[in-house]
Parts: structure tokens; C-alpha cells; sequence
């Protein structure tokens, strides 16, 4: 019962009844991570953007649906997600189309060719690059990212796992934890 | 590894002006969106207590049901005690399913006793060893995630576990009968899968239309009746404002709506919601079904203004020197007519000399009741209960050290019913 009145009191709330000001606060701090996540899945500038300005769309309309703040930004998170592999499937279907979607299907690495590690992550396969992006960047327990990806924790596990794995293959820099999760 | 990894995420280059331009354009769509992507406003402001936050996940020992509870089956108990009318007389019904599933997870259980859907939300009663926090909740229905919004309650045992409520209300109506998919991840601070199935089917609730597409305007909003309908366990009333959100909640007012009986005693709400975009707003009420004695019905939405600073008044509890007045400014008195010991705690019976109608909560209202070092004294997560119309009845601890006992509220904006902005109607017996 105190302060008046209460759902004036933070800005997660105001945000939630449609104060932009507030929403902009309340998405400062994850900003630069959504555009650094939405750059791993599509590697460009122009599409990573778009990708952001999708997600921030979406979110200020659905802000209702957030129970507590405490879960905005792995709710915020989870719609860049789904909308990049949105973007990359729509993609997908006009890269088929041209000749060099083969060879980026296949980056068969000879072991000399050391490729720094932002290059091994962005050349992983999207479930694998999530599992890492939400594990190791947003550091989400196992069982939360079983729990968004709706599969699983042993499913999260072996492809925490074989992500490390192939990272390794690409990445001889750094120390690899076996366990990856 | 791990910490190359974030790192290396970290040393992508952001156009920052890029940036903060994609986001500007990305708040500018949204406000273009229209139907069916409306805009979801804040679940439960309205409901009537959750307004000023007084009875989102009370636990309210209420002493009377502390002997019924010895008496009766723990689920009934708890449907009977912490739910509303409506889900007592749901609970009757043939078709409320008793489930007494026990899960155990990494030495934490949850008893998931009885569940029920009546048309409007979806009810489920649980045991815990002790009061924990349950979150967040997975809600499927026939494989698909639902979206809604919640309510917890509860209230301890004699046996010292915890009994609660959950009252879930979906977005969007489910189907007549369905298959029902809970998963539970987390309770208090212990991660683990709480995870019960059980098929589900309406409870039965003679519905009667009680109007629809009536019009009428408040402050030059107009507003439209689009479902109004009473239930054996609710009344359903669905109304779209011709207002956009920001005419509806800004710095200034916030929408209200009060629905009164023939006698002007209000309904109480148990549940409210709204969505909107750049030209109207749908809200759905979910209220307390009606009394045999409810012949006529009436509408009444209103604007509560916001003040724009706080003015507390404070005066001194005395037992001996009652009736205690304290004015609320143009909002009339609070009078304290009685104090009464019960169970090691004292219970306040008030009352306030408004013509305008509070709620059965006394909502809209923020009395308190500390010691003189400012500790609050209301019994845990309590407030006030109805005794009869704008009387009210309010559970306090002894203070630990001995002194006065002060009672605060606050000075409250000028409100009142608009009679040109209801709508009545008759209901049909």
C-alpha cells in the first residue's frame, strides 16, 4: 500500500501501458546485445537492423503479456530470436536460388585456416548458434533455455555440447570447456 | 572458452545511430498496428482490489475459516475461503475435475488438488509444505500455449502447509473441453519440473444475455456494450471505448468502471483487462455472479483522477475515544467505529461518509495502520473486507512495542458517478 499510485511506480510498468520514454529506458541496456545477436544470425548491418526494429515492434505491442520485469529481457531476447530465424528462413527462399548458397552450406575449413572465434560462431548452424548466443551471451541457465526453445534440457545439453565441439573444430584459440553448459 | 565467447560476441561494431534510428521506426510500426495485434494493456489494472495492489498474491488468514478448515476437505476449504462466489458455486459443479496429483521435484512438492474452467478463467487449487512463490507458469491447452494473466491466493492450514488458489484468466475464451498441460519451473528458489495433465470441461452455468449494444458517453468518449452476460459463476461485460489508450490512461485519470445493483451496492470485480490501439479500447470485466435479490443492473464507468501530490493524514487510534474521524478532503470521512480482538490480532471496523460507492475492498483508498517508528501493522498482505455498503472491516497486529498506534491515508481526488455515462439494465427472473 505504499505510493500512489502504484503501477506509476517503475518504468517496466509505465512501459506496459505504452510510455515509449519508459520502453527506451527499459530497453537501453539490451540494445547493443539485440543488434550484436541479430548480426550473428544474418552477418549484415542492414538485415541485423531490421531484425532489431522488428523485434522492438513486436515487443511494445505485446509488453502487456510480460508478467514481471525481472523476464523482459529473455522475453526481449526470445523475439529477436524467432524473428531472425524468421528473417533467415524468408532469406533462405531467395538464396536457394542462386549458385553460391552451396557453398555456404558447407564451410569446410582446413585445419591451417584458423578463423577467429566471432567468424566460428556466425558459421554455425542456427540451433546450435542459439543455444550458445542464450547460454554463454544472455547466460541462461540450461533448464530456461530448454524451457524457451520448448524442448528438452537434455536436448539443450547435447547441443550446447556438439556447439562447443564444432567450435573447437573451427577455433583452436582458447580453452574448451568439455561439459559447455 | 566460455568467456571468449561473450567476448567475441562483444567486439561486433555497432552503428549506433543506425540503432537507435531502427528502434525509433520500430516504436513508430507499433503504433501503427492494428487488429488483431492490439495493443495488450496491463492485465489486471482494473481489477478492482489490484488497483492500488492490494490483493495480487495476498495469503488472508481469515480466523472464522480457521475452524471451518478442520471441518471440511482441504479443497473445498480452499475454493470456499480465498475464492469468490463464483468459483464456490463452480466447485459444486459436476464437471469441476478432482485431480490430487502430487509432483516432487528436487525434494519440493506441489499438490495440485482441483481445477476447473467456468467459462471465463481457469481455477486449480494446490497444497504446499510451506508459502512459496510458484513461477512462471506454462499453460497449454490442447498443445497450444495460451496467453493470460493471473491471480494467487491462499491461506495457511492448521497443519502448517500452505493452500492456494490460482486463477488463471486466458486472453482468449478456451473450447468447451479441452486437454490442460501445466508446467512449473520454478518454486520459491528451487529450480525443478512441476509438470500435471488433466482433461477439462466447462463447468455448467446457465448464461443469460443480459444486453448487447448499448451505447452511452463518458467525459466525450463514447462507449459500446458488446457482451454483458451472468453466469452461475460470473458475469461476463465486455465494452469498447471509442478512446485511445492515451485519452484512457495518462498522468492524469485512469478509465474505472463500477457495476451497481438496483440498490447502488457494487458487484465486486474480480477480474480486468484491455486492449487497444489508435482508435478504440476493448476491456472485459469479469465480476462476482449475482444474488437472487439482483433485479436491475447498472454500468458505470468513471475517470479517477491522479493527484498530482500526495496529502497524508494521520491521526491517533485510540480505543477509548471512538468514533475516530479522519477526513479525506472532498472524498468525505473515514470513521472508526469499532475495534475487536480476535485470534492475538485486532480487527478495525470503519466506515467512510462518501456518497460515492467504494469497493468491496474499499479500493481507490490507502489506509494504513503502523506503530509510531512507522512499521506497518496490517495483518500480512491484508485489506479491508466489505461489511455492508462503504462499511468496512480491517485486521491489524498487536504493535511489538507498546505506543500509540497511528492510522494514515491520504487526501483523495474528487470522484464521482456520472448518471448521463450508465447504462442500466433489467435482470431477467
Amino acid at each position: 500500500m505504499e505510493g500512489w499510485p502504484l503501477f506509476y511506480q517503475n518504468r517496466f510498468k509505465k512501459a506496459q501501458q505504452g510510455d515509449q520514454k519508459a520502453f527506451l529506458q527499459l530497453i537501453e541496456c539490451d540494445k547493443e546485445k539485440l543488434y550484436k545477436m541479430a548480426y550473428l544470425y544474418v552477418k549484415n548491418e542492414n538485415d541485423a537492423l531490421d531484425i532489431v526494429q522488428e523485434t522492438i515492434t513486436k515487443a511494445y505491442v505485446n509488453m502487456g503479456t510480460v508478467k514481471e520485469e525481472r523476464y523482459f529481457s529473455t522475453w526481449l531476447t526470445k523475439i529477436l530470436i524467432n524473428t531472425a530465424l524468421d528473417v533467415l528462413r524468408k532469406n533462405s527462399k531467395i538464396i536457394l536460388l542462386k549458385e553460391e548458397m552451396t557453398e555456404k552450406q558447407s564451410p569446410i575449413m582446413g585445419i591451417e585456416e584458423k578463423m577467429d572465434l566471432l567468424q566460428a560462431i556466425e558459421q554455425l548452424e542456427e540451433k546450435y548458434k542459439t543455444v550458445i548466443i542464450l547460454r554463454y551471451y544472455k547466460d541462461l541457465p540450461v533448464q530456461q533455455i530448454a524451457e524457451y526453445l520448448n524442448c528438452p534440457e537434455g536436448t539443450v545439453k547435447s547441443n550446447l555440447h556438439r556447439a562447443i565441439q564444432k567450435l573447437k573444430q573451427f577455433y583452436q584459440g582458447g580453452q574448451v570447456n568439455e561439459q559447455g553448459y | 572458452m566460455n568467456k571468449d565467447i561473450k567476448k567475441s560476441i562483444d567486439s561486433i561494431q555497432v552503428p549506433f545511430q543506425k540503432l537507435d534510428a531502427a528502434i525509433e521506426e520500430g516504436l513508430r510500426a507499433s503504433q501503427k498496428q492494428v487488429m488483431p495485434k492490439r495493443k495488450k494493456v496491463m492485465m489486471l489494472l482494473l481489477s478492482s482490489a489490484a488497483t492500488f495492489g492490494l490483493i495480487i498474491g495476498s495469503g488472508f488468514i481469515s480466523p472464522t475459516m480457521a475452524s471451518v478448515l478442520a471441518k471440511v476437505p482441504i479443497l473445498e476449504s480452499i475454493f470456499t475461503s480465498v475464492g469468490d462466489k463464483g468459483l464456490q458455486v463452480a466447485i459444486n459443479d459436476e464437471n469441476a475435475t478432482s485431480l490430487n496429483e502430487t509432483i516432487t521435484s528436487n525434494g519440493v512438492s506441489l499438490t495440485i488438488q482441483d481445477v476447473l474452467y467456468d467459462g471465463s478463467r481457469l481455477a486449480f487449487s494446490f497444497v504446499q509444505d510451506k508459502a512459496e512463490e510458484i513461477y512462471p507458469l506454462n499453460i497449454e491447452v490442447n498443445g497450444e500455449v495460451i496467453n493470460f494473466s493471473e491471480k494467487m491466493t491462499g491461506e495457511y492450514l492448521q497443519n502448517g502447509q500452505y493452500s492456494g488458489l490460482i486463477q488463471v484468466h486466458p486472453t482468449k475464451p478456451l473450447p468447451n473441453e479441452f486437454d490442460l498441460t501445466v508446467a512449473i519451473h520454478q518454486i520459491g528458489k528451487t529450480e525443478g519440473d512441476w509438470h500435471f495433465e488433466t482433461h477439462v470441461i466447462k463447468t455448467n452455468n446457465n448464461s443469460i444475455n443480459l444486453t448487447t449494444g448499448q451505447t452511452a458517453e463518458l467525459d466525450g468518449i463514447s462507449y459500446k456494450v458488446k457482451k454483458f452476460e451472468s453466469t452461475t459463476s460470473a458475469v461476463s461485460l465486455h465494452i469498447l471505448y471509442e478512446g485511445t489508450v492515451e485519452e484512457i490512461f495518462n498522468e492524469h485519470q485512469v478509465l474505472q468502471l463500477h457495476l451497481l445493483d438496483q440498490e447502488g451496492t457494487i458487484i465486486p470485480m474480480i477480474d480486468a483487462s484491455g486492449s487497444g490501439d489508435d482508435e478504440s479500447m476493448l476491456y472485459e470485466y469479469v465480476f462476482e455472479p449475482l444474488s437472487e435479490e439482483v433485479t436491475g443492473l447498472t454500468i458505470s464507468p468513471f475517470f479517477m483522477p491522479l493527484p498530482k501530490e500526495r496529502k497524508e493524514i494521520a491521526a491517533t487510534l485510540e480505543e477509548n475515544h471512538l468514533p475516530l474521524t479522519i477526513s479525506q478532503g472532498e472524498m468525505g470521512d473515514i470513521v472508526v467505529t469499532k475495534i475487536e480482538e480476535e485470534n492475538g490480532r485486532y480487527a478495525l471496523y470503519f466506515e467512510s461518509t462518501s456518497s460515492f460507492p467504494f469497493g468491496s475492498n474499499f479500493e481507490m483508498n490507502q489506509l494504513s495502520v503502523e506503530d509510531t517508528d512507522g512499521n506497518d501493522l496490517i495483518a500480512e498482505r491484508g485489506y479491508p473486507t466489505s461489511t455492508g455498503k462503504n462499511k468496512y472491516k480491517l485486521y491489524y497486529n498487536k504493535p511489538k512495542s507498546s505506543g500509540n498506534i497511528i492510522l494514515k491515508t491520504i487526501e483523495l481526488p474528487y470522484m464521482k458517478l456520472n448518471q448521463e455515462a450508465q447504462i442500466t439494465v433489467n435482470v431477467p427472473r
